[in-house]
């Protein structure tokens, strides 16, 4: 029993000694040896997995589709005083880790003001206070399909509590707020009969506020001014990045890496007007008003229906010489009633000048017009214009004016229909 | 031995699994790159698309003409237009522009609109100025409407139509979006 004893007190001592070994070889890698590593994450565009890969999308819809960054922001900055000042940052992120469209989301938050990083007060804060900090002079929005949005209590809280889901080299990521801000004060110390200042670390959690100040002025500071653009910001102070696992279903923490940055592209639209109008938001809404307006609309616009109107003059006609009427005849060609036809409620005016860049048009081809709808006809000059057959015939023509000079000669079915004749 | 000896003994070997496993983490430990970030191309375009879901027309104080409202936008540049060499042609959603003046690096089209209440009588009729200017680092879009009415109708119509206004080239066999 004794050697039984003895011997297993000889094995317990060797191992605490390979363990001491071991506990003395980190304690030398870690302090002596160890090589700095560094880890760098980007974020760059946050579209659907689904979106590029799917067949039903047209070139076209995936070309709309193909932009959705982690950070986009909206900064009216009332340069030219004519509105107000807006800022607005948005982050776009998946609710899980497929990282389809379907699970879009995005939450955003808006200032009516100019926020400065130097008008946030550095305050030392306690972590369970500041976990769910939010703050009241934003307000904030909430989307799941980048269309309708909602600031009400059951969006995304912006506090250091959320995580997102973000797509980094097509594989999930989640980010989240979690960057402090350190600083050390002194306090005399009584017991040393105040010769002695003793040191007290004070630290501030940062808050979506931080952040967000941050931005405005990464914007404001950005070399091409105005305009809609992208920068790179440094989010390492800010935010922590961990990869999910797909084998063990979690996000893993990276305690190893020695210095980790986080990069992110920042779209936005810098603008040197102010806000006007709730359409101008990213969100669509300002002060948590859809219908936000500085302008008081009084204006009725209600409408049934628009129509493009189109004035066209010799220059848009082809002409065709004539040696029996001496001078030229203008007609539509081919191309250009194919392209109308093509073009949605339009009304055309023709305005046709018997003198056009010295030429002499007499009249309308034959079929000149025919089947092509037409508003009001314009004929300027003196002399006889010819209407020859069918040049107006089906084109539906409501008005024919015509200079108190002119005789219009009209060919075989010429016009067709009713219409006002008017002498200007 | 003396029971202290025990805990000791215990206590380094907990202290060497810690060890052990962070020893073997920081010696495979390696720096990495995850994703990459390529905005290059997003400072130029081939050609001007622009698209929004809606305008907003501010009051221009500075204009000639009282009452007049602009929309001004700068765009991406644009890489390589040229209408001394090549054909253009506008597009405002679904219309192509007629009254349009294209010259080496600038293009400026009016446009006029008709609005219609639901009996088909003519509400309200409103002109708008569209130029764009292709400049080396940026390109200049604006949009001036006069009045009052003609810029509450605008805004009604980009709103529920969206814009989408394009300068396409035209090549032979047909145009370049």
């Amino acid at each position: 029993m004794d050697l039984f004893k003895t011997i297993a007190n000889v094995c317990l001592v060797l191992l605490a000694l390979i363990a001491g070994g071991v506990c003395c070889v980190y304690g030398y890698y870690h302090f002596c040896v160890k090589d700095i590593t560094i880890g760098t994450n980007y974020v760059d565009n946050q579209v659907g997995l689904d979106v590029f890969a799917s067949d039903d999308l047209t070139e076209e819809q995936k070309h709309e589709f193909e932009e959705r960054y982690f950070m986009e922001a909206n900064f009216f900055s009332n340069d030219k005083e004519n509105g107000i000042v807006l800022q607005e940052l948005k982050f776009n992120y998946f609710t899980d880790y497929t990282l389809t469209s379907n699970a879009y989301r995005s939450t955003g938050m808006q200032f009516l003001g100019d926020l400065k990083q130097s008008d946030l007060v550095i305050t030392k804060t306690t972590k369970n206070e500041a976990q769910k900090y939010e703050s009241n002079s934003l307000s904030y929005y909430d989307t799941t399909n980048g269309v309708t949005w909602e600031g009400n209590k059951l969006r995304t809280p912006l506090n250091r509590d959320a995580s997102f889901i973000i797509k980094i080299d097509n594989r999930a990521f989640e980010i989240q707020l979690t960057g402090t801000y350190e600083w050390t004060t002194h306090k005399r110390s009584w017991w040393s009969l105040w010769l002695y200042n003793q040191p007290i670390t004070n630290i501030l959690y940062y808050n979506y506020l931080n952040v967000f100040a941050d931005c405005m002025q990464a914007i404001r500071t950005n070399n091409q001014g105005y305009g809609d653009y992208y920068i790179t910001v440094d989010l390492s102070q800010y935010f922590t990045i961990r990869e999910y696992d797909l084998e063990s279903g979690k996000f893993k923490e990276d305690n190893v890496t020695d210095i980790i940055k986080n990069y992110s592209v920042l779209k936005f639209h810098y603008d040197e007007n102010g806000a006007r109008n709730s359409t101008q938001s990213t969100f669509g809404i300002i002060d948590c008003d859809p219908k936000y307006d500085l302008i008081q609309n009084d204006i009725d616009t209600t409408y049934w229906q628009e129509r493009m109107v189109y004035n066209l003059t010799d220059k848009d006609f082809t002409l065709r010489y004539s040696e029996v009427y001496d001078g030229y005849f203008v007609s539509l060609n081919i191309d250009t009633k194919k392209l109308f036809e093509e073009m949605p409620r339009v009304k055309v005016n023709l305005k046709i000048d018997t003198s056009y860049n010295d030429k002499k048009v007499v009249g309308i081809d034959y079929n000149g017009f025919e089947n092509f709808e037409i508003d009001t006809l314009t004929v300027q000059g003196t002399g006889k214009f010819y209407l020859l057959d069918k040049a107006l015939y089906d084109s539906k023509v409501q008005t024919i004016k015509y200079s108190s000079g002119l005789i219009l000669d009209f060919g075989k079915d010429a016009v067709n229909g009713e219409y006002v004749e008017m002498v200007i | 031995m003396k029971w202290y000896v025990y805990v000791i003994c215990v206590v380094l070997i907990i202290a060497s699994v810690f060890c052990g496993i962070n020893l073997y983490k920081e010696i495979k430990a390696e720096s990495y790159i995850n994703g990459q970030i390529d905005i290059t191309n997003r400072f130029s375009q081939e050609s001007l698309c622009y698209s929004a879901t809606n305008l907003v027309f501010n009051l221009d104080t500075y204009a000639d003409v009282p009452d007049t409202y602009v929309f001004e936008q700068s765009l991406l540049k644009v890489d390589d237009f040229n209408a001394e060499k090549k054909n253009y042609q506008v597009k405002l959603n679904n219309y192509i522009l007629f009254d349009v003046q294209i010259n080496a690096g600038s293009v400026f089209a009016n446009t006029h609109i008709d609005f219609y209440d639901t009996n088909g009588e003519l509400t309200q009729g409103a002109d708008m100025k569209i130029s764009i200017l292709f400049l080396s680092d940026k390109t200049q879009l604006k949009f001036v409407v006069v009045g009052q009415e003609s810029r509450a109708f605008m805004e009604k119509y980009f709103a529920d139509n969206g814009i989408r206004l394009q300068v396409i080239e035209i090549i032979e066999e047909g145009v370049k979006a």
